[in-house]
């Protein structure tokens, strides 16, 4: 399968992906999605990614359960085994992995099964929304161009 | 466009309630933000489960003690239940959240409507204008196909007619070669 002209790495902006070691406390990894504003964190073994966990995950593993953050480890709560997508994955791709699993997040791996991104359901939304704004241009910029001069040979402006 | 989707029923929890009845009711409905209410049941804030780990888990504050008001966002982020799509949509915008509780006259919640549902409406919206479209190019294919079979007949007639002035057939010859012609070309096909 050839590379698509629009592979899905290109879609997200570049950033960091956050990680935590499954062994840290949710404490921890609360901490890390504060510091780092996110939503969810990839769960590392050393240096495989192994799980993700999502604020979700801590709110309810922890406070819905009355268990205490600091002694809970993330590895309990994290979500696995990891469904991860090729950063030269098409957008399509991408939808019918979220659709399949009914999630909303995926890790992106390069050709060694390394972590180099994350991609959202909604970064997905927001490219597609684009492409329809950009649609809507093309509209606006062709009655544009039909609205011929007064002067024209053809029809003396008469249409 | 007027927002008129009956809305899901908001979930909701007192301000005064301890953390983890807040999580336990997020658990039990499989919702992440709850509305939250004061003691006359009305929309007094939102607190969502990003909320308990920012606010509550990672500042090591201890949860058994702490209330759901210790940690939500106040005052609510509100809409009526009559405002069009472009308010709310603008709303959600301009204040950056996904959800807002739908209240009444009283600040009571009634409801609540989240960005991913108005999305749906406007992909659902899109997709039925495209319908037309979609149907108008099968006429046009079909209108194709039509004009080529037209052609083909046309051509064999044309060459039905070329030998009869060649050879001396009958006229009931000429007919039946001619439906044989036709048929050959449309069978190539």
């Amino acid at each position: 399968m050839s590379t698509p002209a629009d592979p899905v790495a290109k879609l997200v902006p570049a950033r960091p992906v956050e990680t935590v070691e499954g062994t840290a406390s949710a404490a921890d990894a609360a901490r890390r999605m504060a510091r780092g504003h996110v939503g969810s964190l990839v769960v590392l073994e050393g240096e495989r990614p192994v799980g993700i966990v999502t604020d979700r995950d801590l709110a309810l593993g922890v406070l819905a359960h009355g268990l205490c953050a600091e002694r809970v480890p993330v590895a309990e709560l994290m979500q696995s085994p990891l469904i991860t997508l090729p950063e030269s994955a098409s957008l399509e791709e991408a939808t019918r992995l979220l659709r399949k699993h009914g999630i909303l997040r995926l890790p992106l791996v390069d050709d060694e099964g390394r972590l180099v991104g994350l991609i959202s359901a909604d970064d997905l939304q927001i490219a597609l929304a684009l492409r329809l704004f950009t649609a809507s241009k093309a509209i606006r910029t062709e009655w544009q161009n039909e609205a011929l001069p007064p002067e024209c040979p053809s029809c003396f402006g008469k249409e | 466009m007027r927002w008129t989707k009956k809305s899901i029923e908001p979930v909701t929890i007192a301000a005064e309630a301890p953390l983890r009845a807040a999580a336990e009711r997020m658990e039990d409905k499989a919702v992440g933000s709850l509305v939250v209410v004061d003691g006359e049941g009305r929309a007094a804030g939102v607190v969502t489960d990003r909320d308990l780990v920012v606010r509550a888990l990672a500042e090591a504050r201890d949860a058994d003690e702490l209330r759901v008001a210790d940690v939500m966002s106040a005052p609510a982020i509100v809409a009526r239940p009559d405002e069009d799509v472009d308010a709310l949509l603008e709303r959600m915008w301009r204040r950056g959240v996904r959800r807002l509780p739908l209240v009444d006259d009283d600040g009571v919640p009634v409801g609540v409507v989240s960005l991913d549902e108005l999305v749906e409406h406007l992909v659902l919206e899109l997709s039925d204008l495209t319908r037309p479209l979609r149907a108008r190019q099968r006429r046009i294919a079909r209108r194709q196909e039509l004009d080529e079979l037209a052609q083909e007949a046309d051509q064999a007639l044309d060459a039905i007619y070329e030998r009869m002035r060649k050879v001396n057939w009958t006229a009931r010859e000429a007919f039946l070669r001619g439906i044989d012609e036709l048929r050959a070309r449309l069978g190539r096909r």
